[in-house]
This record gives structure tokens, sequence and C-alpha cells, in this order.
């Protein structure tokens, strides 16, 4: 979370030092790691304390509760995920040299965003869709922090694009939103007791990339 | 920005000692779709925190020892009643293109009626029925009972679509190397996934994204 002019109104009564921030990120990256491992419900203050070893005044001098840090961590944590994807597309158009090596690239991070491990990721994402729906100051925020991550991706879209890696005619912005879309959406997968073979999975994601979106068919 | 109140990750629940899973009662009565329906209908309004076993009751028109015969508590009646929303939902689409598929005798056939289908199935009124999705996803990583729940009533959908692709299968249009059950759970993904779209704060137009949708079938999953 930024510091902004109108943090304050959160609650007036209480001001956040903007010293000692260090110990804010220490919460944030200790809630991070736990939640990795534990779904939010049986994350206790405790936990998140003993973990990143601060004392528990300091969490509500930056937190007005346990639940805004935790909401706050798993916002940075699908902050994170998503940033990472997006690295990793952007340094696949940045390193090509050609269509060959883009399609090669694009398989590799298909692999990597789509698999099992990142299952937890999947399920944070959906975690905070649900959590925001009836929460007005994470549903900004998720909003905002979604908003980012599309246009990044569309950046990335747009310069595949003016090496003719992707078709033209595709809506750069509606791209962006649709490769979100089925990597989330994978965890309808993720539910059941078989999931399918991962392989028959990057196949389709890979046919994808090469009929709908790539030049030259 | 204003203060809101402490999130909830999964539907308020008031322990109960009356709840005793072994008496509960005949699933087929009158009482039990009563307060299935009264669910329902204060769901149109309300979030399912919002919703208590009073209110509930009162819609229904059912005692509250009633309740307890049928359900193990309040988060019990609101698990059922958001799996059954969300099953039959996709239900509705899934047999939408089985009977499309059944129905067409080309390929071309059945790709011309196929924007129908995408069209209704990826609609703005769908929204609700995408965040009902997530909140169940959401719940049951807390709730292993409505985590069971869910794994069964999401393999019974997914074989449903799987179906679908097999007869696109057996009627010789689906491309090769493609998997019926991979591509049963990209459908689904899709469709769940616009919810990126949901949160945004633009949104993409209508037509732009059906047409995506379409086009990856089309051009993925189907032989030219």
């Amino acid at each position: 979370m930024t510091a902004g002019p109108h943090q304050n109104f959160v609650q007036g009564t209480r001001n956040r030092r903007l010293r000692g921030s260090a110990v804010k990120q220490a919460l944030l990256a200790a809630a991070e790691r736990l939640l990795q491992t534990h779904t939010p419900n049986d994350i206790t203050t405790t936990m998140i304390l003993r973990e990143a070893g601060v004392a528990r005044g300091s969490l509500y001098h930056h937190f007005d509760s346990q639940a805004e840090l935790l909401e706050s961590a798993m916002l940075l944590m699908f902050s994170h995920h998503v940033t990472d994807n997006i690295q990793m597309l952007d340094s696949v158009v940045n390193q090509s040299r050609n269509r060959h090596e883009f399609l090669a690239g694009l398989k590799q991070v298909t692999q990597i965003s789509q698999g099992k491990d990142r299952r937890a990721s999947r399920f944070a994402r959906i975690r905070l869709i649900a959590a925001a729906e009836h929460n007005p100051r994470l549903e900004q925020l998720l909003s905002k922090e979604q908003t980012r991550l599309t246009r990044a991706l569309t950046k990335i879209i747009e310069s595949a694009k003016t090496n003719n890696w992707i078709q033209k005619d595709i809506p750069s912005a509606a791209l962006a939103v649709f490769i979100q879309s089925y990597t989330l959406g994978k965890v309808v997968d993720d539910l059941v007791a078989k999931p399918i073979d991962p392989l028959d999975w990057n196949d389709l994601i890979g046919m994808f990339v090469e009929r709908t979106l790539t030049k030259s068919r | 920005m204003e203060h809101s109140p402490r999130p909830h990750y999964h539907v308020a629940v008031k322990p109960n000692s009356f709840a005793l899973p072994s008496h509960r009662g005949n699933r087929e009565s009158p009482a039990r779709d009563r307060l299935i329906q009264a669910v329902r209908s204060l769901l149109e309004k309300h979030h399912p925190s919002q919703l208590t076993t009073s209110m509930i009751l009162k819609e229904a028109g059912v005692a509250r020892n009633t309740l307890y015969l049928h359900f193990e508590d309040l988060s019990n009646l609101l698990e059922t009643v958001l799996l059954s929303i969300f099953s039959k939902s996709v239900e509705e689409n899934v047999q939408a293109a089985q009977t499309l598929v059944d129905g067409s005798k080309t390929k071309a056939e059945l790709l011309g009626r196929m924007h129908e289908l995408i069209a209704d199935a990826q609609s703005d009124a769908r929204q609700v029925n995408r965040f009902a999705r997530c909140r169940l996803v959401a719940y049951s990583e807390a709730n292993p009972r409505l985590a069971k729940l869910l794994a069964a009533e999401q393999t019974r959908l997914t074989a449903q679509f799987q179906k679908v692709f097999e007869t696109i299968k057996e009627k010789g249009w689906l491309r090769e190397h493609v998997d019926p059950a991979a591509a049963g759970v990209l459908v689904q993904a899709m469709t769940l996934g616009k919810v990126i779209d949901d949160v945004s704060d633009k949104h993409l137009p209508r037509s732009v994204w059906n047409k995506m949708f379409s086009d990856v079938i089309l051009r993925s999953l189907i032989k030219d």
C-alpha cells in the first residue's frame, strides 16, 4: 500500500507512523509467507508476530486490524505472482530474435504460469475477488491493481505486435484480460480429485497461441 | 475511502449446539424446499454474510427447529443454495452446448449457432454467477464440508463438458491432439476468468470478449 495524503482518512484517531516502515514490511512479508501454507482463517495474530519477530503493539501502528494486514498481504502476493508472469513475458518479447524463439519462450512461460505450484496463487486471487465483493476498501485496491497489471500486459502485447508476432487485428487489451482469465480460471481444475494432465493443458494453450495469436498459419 | 467492516472470509456462522448431522430429515420435504427457496430470493438482494437465521425463517415461514432438522447449521443451508445456484447455471450452459452439438448435422451448422450460445453464457447477467463461483471456491478453502461438495459438483460438470467435446470428436470436427477433458476445463476457465474484467476499472466491450472466446474455440479446438 502506498502512503498517500488521505491515509489518515481510514481512521482519524489512529496515526500511522512513517518511520518504522521496515516493521511494516516485515509484517507484510511474514503474512505473505504464512499465506503460502495457510488459509487466511488459519492465520492468527500471534503467528504473524512470531514469524515477523515484531511486537504486538507495532502491528496496530501500521494496520487498523489483523484483517487489514492480511488483505494487504493477499494483495501483495497476488501482485507478485502476476508481476512475475508479466516480467517473464516481457523478457520473452525483448529477447526473442524471431517468431520461432518467441513461440518457444511463450511455451516456457505457459508451463510455469499455469503449473500446479501456482495453485496457491490462483486461490489467493479468487479469495481476494470474493473478499472484495463486500469490502469497498479492498475492492478499490484490487481494481486499481488489476488495472495496473492489465495495462502492463497490454503494453507487452503491443510490443510483440510491432514485431508481427501477434496478429494486429486482435485487440491488445482484450487479449491481456483473456490471458489472465484462463490462467485464473484454471482453478476449476484445482478443485477436483482427478485434475487433467498438465501436458494436455499446455498443448491446448500452445494451440491457442499458435492458431489464434500469432501470424502466418 | 471510508472505513469498512472487517472482512469475513467465510459465511458467518453461529455455533449451534442443536445441530446433529445424523438427525437430518427427508431430502424431499416441502419445508426443506421452502428454506432453499427463501435463501434463493434473499440472495437476490443480500450478500450471503448478511443473511441471518431469523431472516430466512421469516421468509420461509418455517420454525427454527425445522431448519436444524434439515441442515446442520445456517452455513450448511447457505452452502447448499450457493452450490445449487452455481451448478444450475453451469449446467444450463453445458446442456445447451450438448444439444447444439447433437443437433448439428454439419460443422458449419455448429459454428453458425455457437455464437448465440457464447453470447448468453458470457453475458453481463452472468456476472452474479461468476462471483458466486469465486465465493464458493474461496469459502471451500477453509471449509472441508463445502470443499467436498464442490469437488463432486465440479467433477460432474467437467465430465459433462468433456462429453460435449467427445461428441464433437466423434463427429470428426475436433482438432487432432485436443484432449476433450482439457478442452472442457478451458471453456470453464475462460468463463469463470471473465471475473478479471468484472473487477477492473474499465470493462471490455462485450462483443470484443465474445469474439475472442469464439475465435479460441473456432481456431484452436475445431478443425479448419
